[in-house]
């Protein structure tokens, strides 16, 4: 008797207290345009990436689809430029042709879609190249203390300046081949964000950390970036999904609509 | 003028004020008569020569008189009236004052039992301990921490959550006090319950603004709790028997009138309730326990020497059936522990000081361990902790009636573990462990006088030099602070209060309602300490005859070096194994600003037939973080636009109290996902092109194709609002040796279904929708208590 009394009183607790459709009203969220569209010097072709953002509490309509219909204009100094929707590709594409993409000069993005939504932003490609003055890298082999394993690490080291007098926003992207034992091979990628105004240069260091491998391939890639195109990516590189992990709010640059246009100028090394 | 030379001048115009009138002084202790407990804050004053003054928090008092023989008066909240005529210069004059039965002899026609209207120091209350023992509380765990929560200008976190937040600030920036020990983590059962047994305390205060200067370390709030000394002539118990705990309180002598003790012991009955549901071969459960002590020796008349403790411990553990030969098992727990020693010695009539060695440990600990045949083959734990020993002494002294200076030093070593990890296993190099932990030294002196310029204006002004020191790194801090009080009549007043806290150390927090994952860390070279400028002015009017009072006050609080989680961290994010880890927890912080600015009302009448209070809030907290939000102005979570709240406790006859609460607050800040959206990053040095993949086409080489959710503005989005009512009644009966209350309560009476967390689902046609968890519906409760 004594058990049935426990149970019904503990039932009675977690019976009443339950899951239910929130009362309240949420937020009326029309889709956006979402922009993707990066621009540098040395492109040949400007893509421009397009499409709806789905509503979470929508009726499912918009489904993320992709934007195929709008007028896509790109404008500069002296000129105006409409983008062309590639059917195959799925992307507005816009060829350099008969105008240039200058270093430390602003650019326009406008968008209207054929249900009147309007989205534009602006972007600046930097004007000088990244100043690298120095890049290295040293492996390091070690017995991983947790699961007794051969492991291995690359500690890279890029020293950058300071750019002054623009804003030294830079990203630097690694990508590995490497060949592990036996069959495996495998490729790596990892970012490292670097701003700052230490007059002796800013100093960048990023290690991979893995099995003991055959390293096959490196390189990467110095991105001085605009602040766009800095701070979406970096607020990109945070998100994450665990289940106590804080929600990211990713930067845009879009006016009315989500995503990013930014400018950027690239230098590859190989190690 | 220079802000210093102005300082200065007040300090003289006091010392000028002081050294002119030339007096005869009394001094003594004042004590509850039958148990000895010393009062503090009862006034002592000369009616004929206007001359007054109140006891410290050791009961200790000194009045200067400027003519002999003198009337003199000690009035006390809840005692009878004392008045003692003091014929000689120099007379050591003990009071022990009676308990007055509350309701025949309290409310006595133009008596003025309220002094709100007279005190310094503003945004602080007190509570008396009777009263939270008549409030409504969950499953009928009387709860220190939730009557807190019913005060204006404090809100409390979540649904049963005992974490509050006071005038914009976090969980962290509560300074709790348990008899000098500072207490991490007054949480019991995820929050649930607090770790403070009421049995145990003598008074509870709570400061919200104007800080004295002899507080330090935090930025919001001070809640001071003293337990009792223990009755030092008779033998005295309180028992109490729950739905889920029960606890037991024992004092008396150890050697009468010289030597008392406390012992106050309180425990679930959680896992043994379980235990019959369970399959016979597994063992699975949670309790906690709370175990408070107090040895109380008066050594002579001037000395006296404390000893208290209290220990605390949630634990959850699970031993799973297995078919083989191995067992599993898990456990999570986590446990305060407090210490003080101390020397309380009266030098001369002026001169008393407090000396204090204080202990304080919390650790939070999550652990596994597998045995093969009965032989541990295998055990992990993680543990994250902070434990401080303290030195503080404390000096008191009356210089006059119109200049009263306290001021001490005290030093604080902190041992800071944020995460320590253990592995033990059948491993070549052994068992395994990575422990990250600091130590640091935090040091504190203040000075501050309490001083009567004229009879109207009373000013407590005082300075607080704090120093915190890791290795090679130090912090100082300047801590100004000033209360000033200006009497428009007898019973009405206007207050204003100015205080700047440093606080070296944080915690590290993705819930915010103060979770025992949360970590301690310190500040760092990296990770500036907490700075905050709190200004404050409000109005203070006691009803005397109707013994209740009304405060209004307006606060605008500012605070520098806030941290919090960047975006996309958490504390499952740091990295402890590894030596040379880039996955700090310091990696994972970022440090902005805030500003809390509101308006609080409070109606209080803290006796008769019918006592309790009305308080509101209204209020904004906002933050701002360079990494967060897109360096945009934010909600604080816990902001709160409107908070309710009021108290009810009437005695409908000598046997029988009524009492219900009823509370309303703007629904949390929370973070909701707007839609969901496809995006490119750059990724140049790829030789496929993954973007764009649409319908298995390769898309734009050198381009990733992401899906993100767009959450609007961090914190944008508002939980339902919160409401509740709670009832009980008590049921008191006089039995031949001991009085017996039986209480019944009702929490939640009216079944409102408030939010805990809220998850976006998909219904069965497809739609999302927004599902919002409750936790509590209408929950009765039974509890049988016995005073003997």
């Amino acid at each position: 008797m004594r058990r049935v009394n426990i149970f019904f009183f503990g039932l009675m607790i977690f019976a009443l207290g339950c899951e239910q459709e929130a009362d309240i009203p949420l937020p009326k969220v029309e889709p956006k345009i979402t922009v993707s569209c990066y621009i540098s010097d040395d492109t040949d072709t400007v893509r421009a990436y397009l499409r709806w953002s789905d509503p979470v509490f929508s009726n499912g309509d918009s489904e993320g689809d992709i934007i195929s219909d709008a007028q896509v204009v790109l404008s500069g100094s002296g000129f105006s430029r409409s983008f062309v929707f590639n059917d195959f590709q799925q992307y507005f594409e816009l060829p350099v042709q008969g105008f240039e993409l200058t270093p430390g000069l602003e650019y326009r993005l406008d968008i209207k879609a054929s249900n009147g939504s309007t989205a534009s932003a602006v972007t600046r490609i930097p004007l000088q190249q990244s100043d690298i003055r120095s890049a290295s890298f040293e492996r390091n082999a070690e017995v991983d203390d947790l699961f007794n394993q051969y492991y291995v690490t690359y500690r890279f080291e890029t020293v950058l300046g300071n750019l002054e007098p623009e804003e030294p926003y830079y990203r630097i992207i690694h990508y590995q081949k490497w060949e592990g034992p036996g069959w495996y091979q495998s490729s790596n990628v990892w970012h490292a964000f670097a701003s700052g105004d230490d007059e002796e240069g800013i100093i960048s260091e990023s290690s991979f950390y893995g099995y003991d491998t055959t390293l096959m391939l490196h390189k990467a890639h110095i991105i001085h970036c605009s602040e766009d195109y800095y701070r979406f990516h970096s607020t990109m590189e945070n998100i994450s999904y665990g289940p106590f992990a804080e929600p990211t709010i990713v930067y845009s640059n879009v006016n009315n609509g989500l995503g990013v246009f930014a400018g950027f100028r690239q230098l590859e090394i190989l190690y | 003028m220079n802000a210093r030379l102005f300082i200065f001048l007040i300090f003289l115009f006091g010392l000028i004020q002081a050294k002119a009138q030339s007096k005869y002084t009394i001094s003594g202790t004042v004590t509850e008569a039958g148990s000895g407990e010393l009062l503090p804050g009862v006034m002592v004053f000369c009616p004929a020569q206007q001359e007054g003054t109140s006891s410290n928090a050791y009961g200790f008092y000194s009045l200067q008189l400027q003519s002999l023989p003198a009337e003199v008066i000690f009035r006390f909240l809840g005692h009878k009236e004392v008045s003692v005529v003091v014929n000689a210069n120099g007379q050591r004059q003990d009071v022990s004052m009676e308990l007055a039965e509350i309701q025949k002899e309290l409310v006595i026609e133009g008596n003025r039992y309220l002094n709100t209207a007279e005190q310094t120091q503003m945004s602080t209350i007190e509570i008396p301990v009777d009263q939270i023992k008549k409030i409504p509380a969950l499953l009928g765990e009387k709860d220190v921490l939730k009557v807190i929560q019913l005060l204006p200008g404090v809100q409390k976190g979540s649904e049963g959550s005992s974490g509050f937040y006071v005038r914009g600030g976090g969980p962290d920036q509560n300074l709790i006090i348990l008899d000098d020990a500072v207490v991490y983590n007054a949480n019991h059962l995820f929050g649930f319950f607090s770790t403070f047994n009421g049995d145990a305390l003598k008074s509870v205060e709570l400061i919200k603004g104007g800080f004295p200067s002899r507080y330090g370390g935090r930025l919001s709030s001070v809640l001071n709790m003293q337990m009792k000394d223990g009755d030092k002539q008779k033998f005295k118990g309180e028992a109490g028997f729950g739905l889920i705990a029960s606890r037991l309180m024992l004092e008396g002598p150890i050697a009468k009138g010289k030597v008392s003790y406390l012992v106050s012991a309180r425990r679930t009955y959680i896992d043994m309730l379980i235990y019959p549901f369970l399959p016979t071969d597994s063992k699975a459960g949670y309790y906690f326990y709370d175990l408070n002590g107090k040895v109380n020796w008066v050594v002579n008349k001037n000395n006296r020497l404390y000893l208290s403790g209290y220990t605390g411990k949630d634990r959850f553990y699970y031993r799973p059936w297995s078919e083989f030969g191995d067992q599993e098992s898990a456990y999570l727990q986590w446990f305060n522990r407090t210490g003080t020693l101390r020397w309380n010695h009266i030098y001369n009539q002026k001169l008393f000081s407090n000396t204090s060695l204080i202990y304080s440990k919390y650790l939070f600990d999550i652990g596994s361990q597998t045995k093969q045949d009965g032989v541990e083959t295998f055990s992990l734990s993680y543990g994250s902790g902070i434990q401080d020993w303290t030195l503080k002494h404390d000096f008191d002294y009356a210089l006059s009636n119109r200049h009263h200076i306290k001021m001490g030093v005290s030093t604080i070593k902190h041992h800071f573990t944020p995460s320590a990890v253990v592995v033990k296993g059948d491993f070549a190099e052994g068992d395994l462990s990575g422990k990250e932990e600091y130590r640091s030294f935090e040091n504190g002196w203040y000075i501050e006088d309490e001083m009567r310029l004229t009879d109207q204006l009373k000013l407590n002004l005082g300075y607080r030099l704090s120093n915190f020191v890791m290795k090679d790194n130090a912090y100082w801090g300047w801590e100004p602070r000033l209360n000033a009080r200006f009497l428009i009549n007898e019973h009405w007043s206007v207050k204003g209060g100015y205080s700047r806290m440093n606080q070296y150390m944080h915690l590290l927090s993705n819930t915010g309602i103060g979770l025992p994952t949360d970590l301690w860390i310190p500040a760092t070279e990296n990770v500036s300490p907490m700075r905050a400028d709190q200004w404050a002015i409000g109005t203070t009017k006691d009803f005397a005859k109707k013994d209740w009072s009304i405060t209004l006050e307006g606060y605008y609080k500012k605070m520098d070096n806030v941290l919090s989680y960047k975006e996309g961290a958490s504390f499952l994010n740091t990295g402890v194994l590894e030596e040379d880890s880039d996955v700090s927890w310091q990696d994972n912080v970022t440090s902005g600003k805030g500003e809390s600015y509101g308006a609080e009302f409070l109606l209080q009448k803290p006796t008769g037939k019918l006592s309790g209070w009305i308080g509101y809030t209204l209020s904004w907290t906002k933050l701002q973080f360079d990494a967060l939000n897109n360096g945009l102005p934010f909600f604080a979570r816990y902001d709160r636009r409107h908070d309710f709240s009021a108290v009810a406790i009437y005695e409908l006859s000598d046997n029988i109290t009524l009492s219900g609460t009823w509370v309303y607050g703007t629904g949390q800040a929370i973070t909701l996902p707007n839609a969901n959206y496809n995006v490119l990053t750059h990724d140049p040095g790829s030789s496929n092109g993954f973007a764009g993949g649409y319908n298995g086409q390769w898309g734009m080489p050198g381009y990733y194709d992401f899906g993100v959710q767009d959450f609007g503005a961090k914190n944008s989005f508002r939980m339902a609002a919160y409401h509740r009512l709670d009832v009980a009644l008590q049921f008191h009966k006089q039995m031949e040796r001991a009085k017996r209350t039986i209480e019944v309560g009702l929490y939640n009476a009216y079944n409102r279904r408030n939010p805990f967390f809220y998850e976006i689902r998909t219904s069965a046609s497809g739609r999302n929708y927004l599902s919002q968890i409750s936790l509590f519906p209408v929950i009765p409760s039974i509890s049988w208590n016995y005073q003997f």
